[in-house]
């Protein structure tokens, strides 16, 4: 009878966050400074609207902004529920459509970059936390912290400088023109994709040896040694198992990672994904715009959360007590 | 494992890179021009007047290195203590009472983590304006999870022990429990995430002045790497713009992880229960 | 030595380092490939005689969406390819005729006559009735017109050729609206009641000289193909691809490699510190012109003390470095400016002396108005002893603005002025200087747009009772500019824009920077021809027809 209790209190804990980054996301724009209707209406229509009251007043009534704040919520609730994410008033189209192209440009980044980084990372860290005290492995373990305290945009103006500008082999940034072939993605993806699989790999690496490090320690492991067992199969079957449900929640963060590390690679590449829009959203003050990628990139990282307890709690029935 | 308190390799080397930065930030408050007066024109070469170079309005980069260093240390530090400060009571909170409260600060703690910080914290800094105690504020309110996290398990830990369990049973009050039993033994986990937070808190101002929302008052590295960005530096080849304030960034950022690191370890060989969260 | 460091490492450890090494391998070879596929993807330059003619140009002027009443490069990138103005302006900033002429014998009723045979894209007639109707529609449903046509009471047909207008009073500059304004098409706009969200198909239909072709938001390039039918003739281009770039780099490379022929940004040429790693680029041309806007102005909050104090403004003149500002900002392509706001690139320009740097006599004037150092910390005070800082407004999302800030502020700094820079975004920045007045000082630049507007001469950027960034409640500015919105009269308008040269200089409202001009860059090996136009820069009317493409 533990179980189904233990189930009610992780749903309704999902189900409490994903309420509370809807507010958060309604509310945070709301309260910036500078005023919203610039960007409705652009720089020169709003310097008129200020001097004529009738007009603004007919454009805020036009756009909802006359509305308390808690009716705005309301109808910004019952709209999510319908999928309708809303109008972008700085792109003059709807939302979802706007969503849904930039979060093609940032999977086709992240994702690959991802299963890049968690394969290249979970075997080094593996090897590293392997006997960690030999100097070479050290030294490796040295370079992954390295890695990882290098800032990725910083990485990125590095190559941009060698591979673009030196060498010319690949585009300076921006995404390749519609309907490009496959090459032509890789180009433009190559430098960004390259920089973040570096350091994603760096964190799964360190993340890894530190697991590996902790299993190798406990009692069954010792036993299992000195049974004599073959280090690879010792490995896979005495280290990678144990190590799953970690690794699955590693993997979840590793999305959130993913989605939200990529922003600044995105800016730096000036490729035209979530985080730079979202950044675009936060400068133009495009509430709708930035309420509804930000509340996208939160339940992705939520449901990867989600989907990474699950699988923990299938894998590990020792969670089930947990 | 230990051997008394000399500390290890790794850790010297850590020590090493953040006293190197401390000795940048002091020098930092030599008078200006001592390294270096500014260029007439826009990206000079490293020269003998300008060891390395000068900017797009002419400014010695070495004198603004030294400068960011301060900025970068100072915010890196501040954060560091607010986000510690922040999750330690949160922490010890939750560690310490059980049901809705510990249920609560537990979904508050769980809502943060899972919240994408990076993009949260430009819209906090766009809200709040560009200013020194608005990156500290917005890096010390977000950052602060993980800490608590780590806290509330080993206070949790101590509360459940038999012997405070005990203490409970004949009557002992919470605070003194908080006091006497619980901090003491959280003191090396918090020690060991404040160093680590400075780390953090360097790259995320960094990350932020970098998209133009640090303080223009108190440039820092990541400011240098955001003109560098904007102002044509990659197009001129002017390489001494922006490949010393990444290096300083990167090697700051590692020495504060090493030396967190070897503090974690010391505390997890002596206690196992920790050593899975680090 | 390796061969241990290889033997002492298991085979995970070289799985993943194989993994890396394979990855760098393959990211090495996409971008190579990558790399080659887009140098062969540019056809070779002797096949090249019988395929059409095509222009890339990149911007940065991204357009979001592709309805020109909504989206405002939209509306720039319409005005110069697909819709005509009613008038145009000249080299000088005359307004000349250009679809229709005007006449008036009072100031108040306007006859607008249709002087071209124009036909819309989709091969009806322009006819007057079009023209009456772009007038009210625009005064009714675009915003961006409310201040063009606020006094136009009725507009309507005569006849085929001939729409009239009617002010509620005479107001002579009525014709700079005309140069504003982009005739539309009454069949397609008459039934749609929100302009800024109409999707129809045919909402991209003019009678200029190209028509839309298509536009593709998300690898950002649209297309213009050539209007045959054209009034002026066929354009001498069959088609015009705008690439739009997010990053001036990526721009500054296409055109390096010869990915498009120019750059455009409207009213401005390319930042200037872009231009010396461009200098030594073979087959890169550049157009240089005299800016009719003022680059960047140190604007005062003329209402706000101590700013309102016009000695105090005039040792805030003296404390500025202008040769850095022509140097660091400018790259050199500028020149410091005189007393006089209005800038010497325009025919009423009245010389005035030239702006310098004096230390000492800072020093003496704020000494004089009692902001002096009174508690000995380095920094002046408030005459009554408290600490004294003044706020620069800059733009944050312009680098440039905060660069010039660090300057102003290094130099205002160094003879005791302590500086906040308090940085804003373009909505900040707006809602600051036009609605709430929060500031003490703000940089900015003018367009030659904005300086024509309102009584011309920068009025616009001055009066407290328009946009006002320096809030001047001068009663002898409101008389002067009274005066000009109401004369037609070209001697007494020469006459008063003195008077506001002359205020300019003694009251230092606002403290121009540096005067810079506007750097077009192209690539001569792949165009000629290419006209500059006041407004619309390379992009004017007349670059189409005198254009080839090499």
């Amino acid at each position: 009878m533990e179980t189904p209790i233990f189930l009610i209190k992780k749903i309704s804990r999902y189900a409490f966050l994903v309420f509370a980054i809807i507010s958060v996301n309604f509310l945070l724009p709301r309260l910036m400074p500078g005023d919203p209707l610039v960007f409705l209406f652009g720089e020169e229509v709003y310097g008129a609207a200020m001097r004529d009251p009738a007009l603004l007043n007919s454009l805020t009534a036009k756009y909802g902004l006359d509305l308390p704040v808690s009716e705005q919520f309301f109808v910004y609730l019952q709209h999510l529920a319908r999928g309708d994410l809303g109008y972008s008033f700085s792109y003059g189209r709807p939302i979802s459509e706007i969503v849904i192209e930039r979060m093609q440009l940032t999977l086709m980044m992240t994702v690959p970059s991802t299963i890049f980084s968690l394969v290249i990372g979970t075997a080094l860290g593996l090897s590293l936390g392997w006997e960690p005290g030999k100097l070479v492995k050290r030294a490796v373990s040295a370079g992954a912290l390295l890695v990882h305290s290098v800032p990725t945009y910083w990485l990125g103006m590095l190559s941009i400088t060698i591979f673009s500008l030196w060498l010319g082999l690949t585009p300076v940034g921006g995404a390749p023109p519609g309907g490009a072939t496959l090459q032509e993605y890789l180009s433009h993806l190559a430098l960004p994709m390259s920089v973040l699989t570096l350091f994603n790999s760096a964190y799964v690496a360190i993340m890894v040896r530190g697991l590996t490090i902790e299993v190798s320690d406990e009692p069954f492991v010792i036993a299992a040694l000195s049974k004599g067992l073959k280090p690879i199969r010792f490995i896979s079957r005495h280290l990678l198992r144990p190590s799953l449900p970690p690794l699955l929640s590693l993997i979840a963060i590793e999305m959130g990672f993913a989605f939200s590390g990529a922003l600044l690679v995105e800016i730096v590449f000036s490729w035209p994904g979530m985080g730079y829009t979202m950044w675009q959203a936060v400068t133009e003050r495009d509430y709708p715009l930035l309420q509804a990628a930000f509340t996208m990139v939160a339940l992705i990282v939520i449901g990867a959360n989600a989907i990474a307890d699950a699988l923990s709690y299938i894998v590990d029935p020792r969670m089930r007590q947990a | 494992m230990r051997f008394g308190y000399s500390p290890s390799k790794v850790e010297l080397l850590g020590i090493a890179l953040v006293s190197a930065v401390v000795t940048m930030a002091l020098f930092s408050y030599l008078p200006d021009g001592l390294f270096g007066a500014p260029s007439k024109s826009p990206y000079s070469p490293p020269s003998l007047q300008n060891l390395l170079g000068t900017n797009d309005i002419g400014e010695d980069v070495f004198s603004v290195l030294l400068r960011g260093s301060r900025v970068s240390l100072t915010i890196g530090f501040l954060g560091a203590a607010v986000s510690t400060l922040i999750g330690t009571l949160i922490g010890i909170i939750a560690g310490s009472s059980r049901g809705i409260l510990d249920d609560l600060l537990g979904s508050l703690t769980d809502l943060f983590l899972v919240v994408p910080a990076l993009p949260l914290m430009i819209v906090l800094a766009a809200y709040l304006g560009p200013s020194f105690i608005n990156v500290v504020a917005v890096i010390g309110l977000l950052w602060w999870p993980t800490t608590a996290r780590l806290v509330r398990a080993r206070a949790r830990q101590v509360t459940e022990s038999l012997f405070v369990e005990g203490l409970i049973g004949i009557g002992a009050r919470k605070l003194y429990i908080i006091f006497r039993h619980i901090l003491p033994n959280v003191l090396g986990i918090v020690f060991a995430r404040f160093v680590l937070a400075v780390s953090s808190s360097i790259l995320l101002e960094a990350g932020l002045s970098f998209i133009g929302l640090g303080d223009p008052q108190n440039p820092s590295w990541g400011t240098m790497l955001h003109f560098a960005m904007t102002r044509g530096a990659l197009l001129y080849g002017a390489w001494w713009t922006f490949i010393p304030p990444g290096f300083c960034i990167s090697l700051t950022s590692l020495g504060f992880i090493l030396i967190g690191m070897g503090i974690e370890h010391r505390i997890s060989s002596g206690t196992k229960s920790v050593g899975g969260f680090a | 030595m390796l061969l241990g460091v290889v033997l002492e490492m298991n085979r995970n450890t070289i799985i993943g380092l194989a993994g890396v090494a394979i990855l760098a391998v393959l990211a090495v070879a996409f971008a190579a490939s990558g790399g080659f596929f887009s140098q062969s993807s540019i056809p070779p330059q002797a096949n090249n005689t019988a395929v059409k003619k095509t222009l890339s140009i990149g911007t940065t002027n991204i357009v979001k969406t592709d309805n020109f009443v909504k989206d405002y490069y939209m509306g720039i990138f319409s005005a110069c390819f697909i819709l005509d103005p009613l008038a145009a302006v000249d080299e000088g900033g005359n307004i000349i005729p250009y679809l229709v002429n005007w006449s008036t014998s009072d100031s108040k009723i306007w006859d607008l006559t249709l002087i071209r045979n124009a036909t819309w894209h989709d091969g009806k007639p322009v006819t007057a009735e079009d023209v009456a109707f772009t007038i009210t529609y625009l005064k009714e449903k675009d915003p961006n017109y409310a201040t063009h046509f606020q006094f136009v009471v009725s507009a309507q047909a005569v006849d085929n050729k001939t729409a009239r207008v009617v002010l509620s009073k005479e107001w002579t500059s009525f014709t700079i609206g005309l140069a504003a304004t982009r005739l539309i098409p009454k069949h397609i706009w008459q039934n749609v009641s929100d302009p800024s969200t109409y999707a129809g198909s045919d909402r991209n239909i003019g009678c200029g000289p190209f028509i839309y072709g298509s536009f593709d938001p998300a690898s950002g390039a649209m297309t213009f193909n050539a209007n045959k039918n054209y009034w002026r003739g066929a354009p001498s281009v069959d088609q015009v691809v705008l690439k739009f770039y997010t990053s001036i780099d990526a721009m500054i490379i296409a055109l390096k490699k010869g990915d498009v022929a120019a750059t455009y940004a409207y009213a401005s040429g390319i930042d200037p510190v872009y231009v010396p790693p461009l200098l030594g680029e073979k087959g890169i041309s550049f157009i240089i012109k005299p800016n009719f806007g003022v680059d960047n102005s140190l604007w005062f909050n003329c209402m706000r003390y101590p700013y309102n104090i016009t000695e105090f403004r005039h040792a805030v003149s003296y404390a500025l470095d202008y040769g850095d500002y022509v140097s660091y900002i400018a790259s050199g392509y500028g020149k410091v400016p005189t007393k006089g706001w209005i800038p010497d690139s325009w025919g009423y320009y009245v010389e005035k002396p030239m702006l310098v740097k004096n230390a000492s006599k800072v020093a003496s004037m704020l000494d004089s108005i009692g902001f002096v150092d009174f508690d000995s910390d380095g920094w002046r005070d408030y005459p009554n002893g408290t600490a004294f800082s003044m706020g620069v407004l800059a733009r944050s999302d312009i680098a440039l603005s905060m660069r010039l800030a660090s300057l102003v502020k290094r130099d205002l700094e160094a003879i005791g002025i302590r500086v906040q820079i308090i940085p804003a975004d373009v909505s900040t920045f707006q809602t600051i200087t036009q609605r709430t007045k929060d500031f003490d000082s703000a940089i900015s630049r003018t367009t030659f747009w904005g300086m024509i507007m309102y009584a011309g001469a920068g009025t616009l950027y001055f009066d407290n009772r328009n946009m006002g960034w320096a809030n001047v409640d001068d009663p002898e500015y409101h008389t002067a500019v009274d005066e000009l919105l109401r004369t037609a009269n070209q001697t007494r308008v020469r006459e008063l824009y003195a008077t506001l040269q002359g205020l300019y200089a003694d009251k230092m409202y606002a403290v121009p920077l540096y005067w810079g001009n506007i750097i077009q860059p192209y690539r001569s090996d792949m165009v000629d021809g290419i006209k500059y136009d006041t407004m619309y820069g390379i992009l004017g009317k007349d670059t189409w027809f005198s254009i080839s493409v090499k």
